[in-house]
Parts: C-alpha cells; sequence; structure tokens
C-alpha cells in the first residue's frame, strides 16, 4: 500500500506532531482547530488506531489549546466511523476532563455529553459508565466535579442494575467533601432528576436535594434553588407540598442573602411549579418578606417578579398584602430597586383592571415620574401602553399630563431636559391626536427657553417627532409655528428657527422644504444680525444635499441658493463669509 | 521642544507599527507553509485512495 513511501512526512499524524510543535499558540491553536482535515485524510481506521491513541497520551498544551481540543472532539463521531466507535473519542476526553482549568473541563464534560447521547446501550454499560466510575472516585475533586455533570446523559440509556449504582454514586458526590463537589452536583441534581421516574425522584433525589439545600456553604444552597424548581416540576401539587414545602420555607428565610437573591429571582418558577394552594397559604407571605428584605439586592430581584407572581394569586390578595410593599418600595432608599420596580408595575395593570389601577397605580406611577433619578423615569414611562390600554388614554392623560406638564416647567433645566428627552418615546406611545391636544404646545415653548440646552434638546425632539408622526403632521403642526418664529423681535429666536430647520431637514421631504422651509431662510439672508446671517449659510449647506434628491426642487439650487450663498459671500462679516464659502464648496463641488 | 517631542512619539509610533506588522507577515506566511503542508498531504492520501480504488477495479 505505501507506494510512495518516500513521502514520510506528508504522513498525517506527522503534519500534525509537525503544527503542534510551533512556537505560537496560534499555530498549535489552529492545527487543533483543523484535526478533522488530519482524520479525513487517515480514514476512519486509522483514525481509530492511530490519531486518537496520539491525542489520548501526548497532549500536554497551554489551556486554550485543550480547551479547542475538548469542542473539536465533540463532533468527531463521524470520523471515528460513525455511533458503533464513537465510545473510542471517550478515551481522550476522559483526560480532558481532569484537567485543572475549569473552562477545559466543562467543555470536556459538555462534548463528552453530546457523545454519550448517541451511544447504544451496550457502549454506555462497558464505556460510558467506568468512566463515570473512574472519574468519580478521583483523587482530585476536579475530577469528581466534572463527573457531576456527566450522569443525567446516560442515565436513561443504561440497565435498570446500573441505574441503581448511578444514583447511589451520584449521592456520594452530593455528600462529598469538597464543596466544589457538593457545588457540581447541586448544580446537576436538577437535569438528573428530570431523567429519573417519579418514584426514585422521591425516594432517592429529594433526600439529597434536602441535604444540600441545608448545606454549611451558602455557595452550594443557593445552587439548589433552581433543583427546587426542576423537582417540583416533576412532582405533583400535593407531593410537592409534602416533600419540599419544608425546605422551600427554610430558604425564603436563609440567613445568606445571596440565597434569597435566588430564591426571589425564581419566585414566578416557583409558584408555578408548586401550584396554587401552596402559593396562596405559604408564597404569598414569603414573597412580602422578600420584598421588604434587608438587602436592596434581594427587593431588585422580587420586585421584578411582581407582576409574574400577581398572576397566580387572586386580586384580594394583591391589594391586601402585595400592594403595600409595592406602596413602600416606590421610596426605597435604593435607586436600583426602584428602577426595577418601574419597569414592572405597569404589568400589574392588566391584572388589577381599570378601578384598582386607577384608585391604587396611578399615585405610584406619578409618583415614579417625578424620581430623581433619570432611569426610573425612563422606565416607567417606556412601560406606559401596557397602563393606557387597561385604563384608556382619557383617564391616563387627565393624571399623567399635569405630572409631565410641571416637570416640564420645573425651575431645574436639568429636569427640563430629562422630560425633553422622553417626549418622543411618550409620544409613540400616547399617539398623535393626545400629543397634538395636550403637548403641542409644550414642545413649542421649550424653543423660546432661555436655557440654550433646552432649546438645543427642543429641536432635536422636533426632528424626532417627525420621525414618530410623518411629514404630513410636521407640515401642518410644526412648521407654521417654528417658521413664525423667524419674524420674532429678538435674533435668538429668529436663530432657532434657523436650528429647528436646519436639524428638521433630514427628516422631511424636499417639496416642504421647498414650499415652506426655504422661503423663510431666504428671508433670513439679509437679517441685520451676522449670527443669523451665517447660520442661514450653515443652514443652506444641510439644505443642499435634501433639495438634490429631487430633480423638480434641484432646480432651486441654481435659481434661489446660489445667489443667496453669492451675496453671503460678500458680507462684511468674516464668520459669514467663511460659512458661505464652505456651503458652497460641500454643496457645489 | 515640543515638535521635536511628538516627532519622537510619532516614530516610535510608527517603528511598533512596522514591528506589529512585520510579525502579522511572517505569521501568515508560516500559516501559508503549514496550509500547503495539509494540502499536499490531501493530495497525497487521494492520490492513495485512487490508486487503491483503481486495484480494486
Amino acid at each position: 500500500m505505501n507506494t510512495e513511501d518516500t513521502d514520510d512526512s506528508l504522513y498525517p499524524i506527522a503534519v500534525l506532531l509537525d503544527e503542534l510543535r510551533a512556537d505560537d499558540v496560534n499555530f498549535r491553536l489552529n492545527a487543533i482547530r483543523r484535526l478533522s482535515t488530519i482524520a479525513l485524510a487517515l480514514g476512519v481506521q486509522r483514525t481509530r488506531d492511530e490519531l486518537i491513541p496520539f491525542l489520548d497520551e501526548s497532549i500536554d498544551d497551554e489551556d486554550e489549546v485543550l480547551l479547542a481540543l475538548a469542542e473539536e472532539l465533540g463532533n468527531f463521531v463521524e470520523y471515528v466511523g460513525g455511533k458503533e466507535y464513537a465510545h473510542i473519542i471517550l478515551g481522550p476526553l476522559e483526560n480532558l476532563a481532569t484537567v485543572e482549568e475549569t473552562l477545559v473541563r466543562e467543555k470536556a464534560v459538555e462534548s463528552l455529553n453530546k457523545v454519550a447521547a448517541i451511544l447504544s446501550q451496550q457502549q454506555i454499560e462497558e464505556c460510558y459508565i467506568p468512566l463515570i466510575k473512574r472519574l468519580g472516585s478521583g483523587e482530585w475533586f476536579t475530577n469528581r466535579t466534572s463527573a457531576c455533570g456527566l450522569y443525567a446523559a446516560g442515565y436513561q440509556m443504561a440497565t435498570p442494575a446500573s441505574q441503581d449504582e448511578l444514583r447511589s454514586m451520584f449521592k456520594q458526590l452530593s455528600l462529598d467533601d469538597t464543596p466544589m463537589v457538593r457545588r457540581a452536583a447541586g448544580a446537576n441534581l436538577g437535569k438528573f432528576a428530570k431523567k429519573i421516574p417519579k418514584e426514585q425522584v422521591i425516594s432517592d433525589i429529594i433526600p439529597l436535594f434536602s441535604k444540600l439545600a441545608q448545606d454549611e456553604q451558602d455557595s452550594v444552597r443557593l445552587l439548589t434553588v433552581e433543583d427546587l424548581v426542576a423537582i417540583a416540576e416533576i412532582l405533583t401539587k400535593e407531593e410537592s407540598k409534602i416533600y419540599l414545602l419544608q425546605t422551600l420555607r427554610s430558604m425564603v428565610s436563609d440567613k445568606s442573602w445571596r440565597v434569597r437573591y435566588m430564591i426571589a429571582e425564581n419566585f414566578v418558577k416557583i409558584a408555578k411549579a408548586v401550584g396554587d394552594e401552596v402559593t396562596r397559604e405559604d408564597l404569598v407571605l414569603a414573597f412580602v418578606n422578600l420584598l421588604k428584605d434587608n438587602e436592596a439586592e434581594v427587593r431588585t430581584a422580587a420586585s421584578g417578579q411582581v407582576p409574574g407572581f400577581a398572576q397566580y394569586i387572586d386580586k384580594q390578595t394583591i391589594l391586601s398584602h402585595i400592594l403595600p410593599c409595592v406602596k413602600d418600595l416606590v421610596t426605597d432608599t435604593s435607586q436600583y430597586v426602584r428602577a426595577s420596580l418601574a419597569t414592572q408595575i405597569s404589568g400589574l395593570a392588566p391584572i388589577l383592571g381599570k378601578e384598582a389601577t386607577t384608585e391604587h397605580l396611578l399615585p405610584l406611577f406619578l409618583q415614579l415620574l417625578k424620581d430623581e433619578y433619570p432611569d426610573v423615569r425612563l422606565n416607567i414611562i417606556s412601560k406606559l401602553e401596557q397602563v393606557n390600554e387597561v385604563i384608556g388614554i382619557e383617564l391616563l392623560s387627565q393624571n399623567l399630563l399635569p405630572a409631565i406638564v410641571e416637570l416640564a416647567e420645573d425651575k431645574q433645566w436639568r429636569v427640563r431636559l430629562a422630560i425633553i428627552d422622553y417626549i418622543p418615546l411618550l409620544a409613540s406611545q400616547l399617539g398623535v391626536t393626545f400629543f397634538d391636544e395636550k403637548l403641542g404646545n409644550l414642545c413649542m415653548s421649550w424653543l423660546g427657553d432661555n436655557v440654550y440646552s433646552i432649546r438645543e434638546a427642543a429641536t432635536v425632539n422636533l426632528k424626532k417627532l417627525t420621525e414618530v408622526f410623518g411629514v404630513e403632521w410636521a407640515k401642518s403642526t410644526i412648521i407654521p409655528k417654528v417658521l413664525a418664529m423667524g419674524s420674532h423681535p429678538n435674533y435668538l429666536y429668529r436663530m432657532t428657527t434657523i436650528f429647528a430647520i436646519t436639524t428638521m431637514a433630514p427628516a422631511v421631504t424636499p417639496e416642504v422644504i421647498r414650499d415652506h422651509i426655504l422661503p423663510t431662510v431666504n428671508t433670513l439672508v439679509s437679517d441685520p444680525i451676522p449670527n443669523i446671517r451665517f447660520n442661514v449659510a450653515k443652514s443652506y449647506e444641510v439644505l443642499i444635499p435634501v433639495l438634490k434628491q429631487n430633480p423638480e426642487t434641484g432646480v432651486l439650487l441654481e435659481t434661489q441658493v446660489k445667489p443667496a450663498l453669492d451675496k453671503l459671500r460678500e458680507d462684511s462679516d468674516a464668520d459669514v463669509k467663511y460659512f458661505a464659502e464652505k456651503a458652497l464648496l460641500a454643496g457645489y463641488q | 521642544e515640543r515638535d521635536r517631542n511628538e516627532w519622537e512619539i510619532e516614530r516610535a509610533e510608527m517603528k511598533a507599527r512596522i514591528a506589529l506588522l512585520e510579525g502579522e507577515r511572517r505569521g501568515i506566511e508560516n500559516m501559508k507553509i503549514d496550509l500547503m503542508r495539509r494540502v499536499r498531504m490531501l493530495e497525497f492520501v487521494l492520490r492513495q485512495e485512487r490508486s487503491k480504488y483503481l486495484a480494486g477495479i
């Protein structure tokens, strides 16, 4: 067969060896990433006989390279000859699962699970289970941690006898001396339980769970929260009550805030899993306690669950138990708690219905709307739509509008600025009719504000509104008012007109510019104040590209714009000259 | 004095850039060699497979 044995160096393993000898980690990494090429060249038979043993023994490299190898091996089944030979890959992966670096081990476990999923019963019995045993009884905790992740994948394919054995081995691991292994067991308990028939979950898994849930290390205890959800999903409501309630009760009042945080974070899932009865009897009270927790983190997580949890309890309970807590949270000292609450509180409106929302929620909304922390205000405004659907625009505007107007006319210009930023969002949520009636004038009055930043923000705001409501709306509502300011005796107002025009130009059509905007700009060319004149030049610079888009309006460039700019170029003021030149250069090249 | 400093800094930056680009070039060069070897390896295997196939007929 070896007709060309002169080409020794082309022998695939030799090629790989050479590449792995490179100094640069990147090359070795690339070599491993293209390991499939080597396997392909070797063919399935020799991949099994030569490449896999080679990888088994001689790999000793940077973690990065090992990580890549662990990933590649997960997809290697077809290169060793398909399913019936898949167990061969387990060897090198086992080695990788004992490495010190966590990432490599995790990747190896992931790949092992992938391979295990396609093994036959015989392969599981002969190769996979012994592998779990070896890892599970390893001297180093790294081996045992990796083993914890492997139980779920092979379990269902194993024979009943081995299944019993697997369960007892897992038990060993969850009673391990090192917390690292107990953590891994806790993290995988839920996944493992899902593969096991219910009677055995009750007899074997639940004792383990209760044990881990009372572990002395809080890092172990907090991982059991997700197991709780997984196990509760397997059991019926009555069974969960018998077996889990005790543990759940102790968890919600755990002395470590991290455990309570996990409970708060998963509260909706827990409520769903344990069913209505337990929820009513125990969880409502627990939830109230979490909402009043000492740690702000826990309160934040709990307030995130408010509307989700409210779905599982009746309205009366919400009003009598949950709502008072929510009221307290609105004035919480932590801004994160308030921000989280502001995002979620609108979700209560559909649950409570129109009357209760108006009576109880609206005051809270208004209070949050006046919060000093911008994220809180933003969150409440961005979710207004939900409230709008429940109580209707009329009622909402009656209550909301005074608050907005008050903020919009606040003495502090920073507060006014903050509200302007939210106007486009608010407008898109509340619709055009509401806006025209109530907020339109407000937006215009900002253009005449005595702080420049407010005027600037107001012009940008107009552009955004044009994008939300469309050009037609802008033409009939905004533009006439803006243009009217062009003849105001104070030059600062005339300047605002120019600014507004310049900002809005890219958002409107060339026709609107021709019919409405350009004439006003043209008249301002001969304004007595130089500041206005050079801003006119700047505004032309922006208008030119928009006018060019349409051939009909394009002719105006020659007939109106060019003469105006030529005139400005001859101006006595240096700045006016400069900007006119600049506009000419940019527009007519 | 300031001009001189700026010039020095710029010069140092340029040098660093040149070093970086040269390193990159060397890397790519080496990678090309590796890839060529892989291609040759695959060609070799293909030739073998083909001769086996022909012998089989």
